[in-house]
């Protein structure tokens, strides 16, 4: 009986050791990504597809590896990142703070995003912006239930507008009774939205195009202004662990390729493969 | 009619139908491996605690295997998984099907145990006694009187932990796996349906026929050996 336990324990100990070095991935660059923000990264079937795997297939192309694509949860990315243990890079549309700057590298920015306020038709108060779009000010927002995806940057500026931003400045919704109510993914929330859970959504300009896409005039995106003429605006980047500088140097290098070949309508190939995914 | 065209529309899809393949591979794998570690785990987790009240050797081990177990079920499912995920399996490439598996063998041992120690401690004492005064040894006498009428009254309870441990194995997608939630979950992003509900109620209804399937395949088992006892 006992001799039975110590084999199959040894059994088990080798088969795992054999396991840990056939998966060494030495030639395998390992992404991480959450795949619940079309176009930037999203579900085709069960493949991860997007415009950052996109960029991502053409370093690891340039680079001569493999790359594989895990889903995890958005909030854990930059962790992840962190520790490079697990994963050397994370290309999951992060925006460019301060905050994530203290934990991973990131590359050049690559696309300029607005915050955008999705609701229903005359939810809100709009005004029209110089371009003639109608917009959001963000004090439109006081007193209304807002549903944000968790940890996107979204969720930090209605938390920072609701509670203040750290003592520093005081939040345009402070002392009002809007309330934050995080969701695991945009789409959750519009479902939310729909049935009427909550008043409006904080989203990014893209994703928040992509979910109105289908229903027609009853439910609007509207970017989301500071004053009449400062929108919310923020720039993209793809985290990379700190030690990992070829890595890095490879992504700048292609997204200023990418960025500098401007077609006749003034679209970069960035511009271009978001495009390609809108589309679908 | 929405609801129907988007019914027709997910079981006309392929990729859709792929999707959904692949999560019930995922979730049919983990369960049915672990359930084969737990059991195994388990019986050894019970002999331990058994054989403890009998010898003084066996002691220490008994302490050990009760501080696992207590370990086991007093912390949620969710975080044993993040910890086995990130922490001890935390090896570049590891497959996280190999880690679900063990992370959930280990979490239904400790449970399949406590039904074991039970089922066993069920058994009346007499049929020890019984056997011993018919001059079997201890061992003899457990392993031929003693756990067959012990197993019997224990299927219920495994049976239980198997259909738990189903729909337990839900949260694997926190690490990165694509199991059946989780592929109602990709079917109804933004990209794909973008709708929620449909997916959610196929992948429900799809539990509940294995469910179903577990427990008349529990019943016709507890019959057949209900009529054994009889001749």
């Amino acid at each position: 009986m006992k001799k039975g336990i110590i084999t199959i324990f040894c059994i088990v100990l080798i088969l795992m050791t054999a396991l840990s070095f056939s998966g060494c991935y030495a030639d395998h660059i390992i992404c991480y990504t959450n795949a619940f923000f079309a176009p930037f990264e999203y579900y085709d079937g069960i493949e991860i597809v997007g415009v950052d795997i996109d960029i991502m297939k053409m370093v690891a192309k340039r680079l001569g590896k493999h790359i594989t694509f895990e889903n995890k949860e958005f909030g854990t990315l930059i962790n992840y990142v962190e520790s490079g243990k697990l994963c050397d890079c994370s290309a999951a549309g992060f925006t460019i703070t301060e905050e994530r700057l203290e934990k991973v590298n990131f590359s050049i920015p690559y696309y300029t995003s607005t915050q955008y306020v999705v609701a229903r038709k005359n939810k809100v108060q709009t005004f029209t912006n110089l371009d003639g779009e109608d917009c959001v000010l963000w004090e439109k927002l006081r007193d209304m239930k807002i549903g944000v995806q968790l940890d996107t940057t979204g969720h930090i500026y209605v938390e920072g507008e609701i509670s203040g931003w750290d003592g520093e400045a005081e939040g345009i919704l402070q002392g009002s009774d809007a309330e934050c109510v995080e969701y695991d993914e945009a789409q959750l929330a519009y479902s939310a939205l729909k049935v009427g859970q909550i008043d409006l959504l904080v989203v990014d300009q893209l994703p928040a195009s992509y979910l109105t896409k289908n229903d027609g005039d009853e439910y609007i995106a509207y970017p989301l202004y500071y004053d009449e003429t400062t929108a919310t605006v923020e720039e993209y980047g793809i985290a990379v662990n700190k030690n990992n500088t070829v890595l890095l140097e490879t992504i700048n290098q292609v997204l200023t390729e990418l960025m500098s070949q401007v077609n006749e309508h003034g679209e970069n190939g960035i511009d271009l493969l978001v495009k390609s995914h809108y589309g679908i | 009619m929405d609801f129907f065209n988007k019914i027709g529309e997910l079981f006309s899809t392929k990729k859709y139908l792929l999707a959904l393949g692949e999560g019930l591979k995922t979730t049919l794998i983990i369960t049915v491996c672990a359930l084969a570690i737990g059991i195994v785990l388990g019986a050894l987790l019970a002999v331990v605690k058994i054989s403890a009240s009998r010898s003084k050797k066996m002691k220490p081990l008994a302490i050990l295997c009760d501080t696992y177990i207590t370990i086991i079920r007093g912390t949620p499912m969710a975080l044993q998984l993040f910890i086995m995920a990130f922490a001890v399996f935390a090896i570049r490439g590891f497959p996280l099907e190999i880690t679900a598996i063990i992370t959930f063998g280990l979490n239904s041992g400790a449970y399949v145990a406590e039904n074991l120690r039970a089922g066993i401690q069920s058994v009346d004492k007499g049929q020890m006694e019984a056997g011993r005064s018919l001059g079997l040894s201890y061992t003899a006498t457990m392993r031929k009187i003693v756990l067959p009428q012990a197993v019997k009254n224990v299927i219920p309870s495994i049976g239980n932990e198997m259909i738990s441990l189903l729909k337990e194995t839900s949260i694997v997608s926190m690490v990165g796996l694509i199991d059946l939630t989780f592929s109602a979950k990709i079917i109804g992003a933004g990209q794909n349906m973008s709708d929620y509900l449909v997916p959610m109620l196929t992948t429900a209804v799809m539990y509940l026929i294995i469910v179903y399937g577990i427990t008349l395949l529990l019943k016709l088992l507890e019959r057949r050996l209900k009529s054994d006892k009889r001749c």
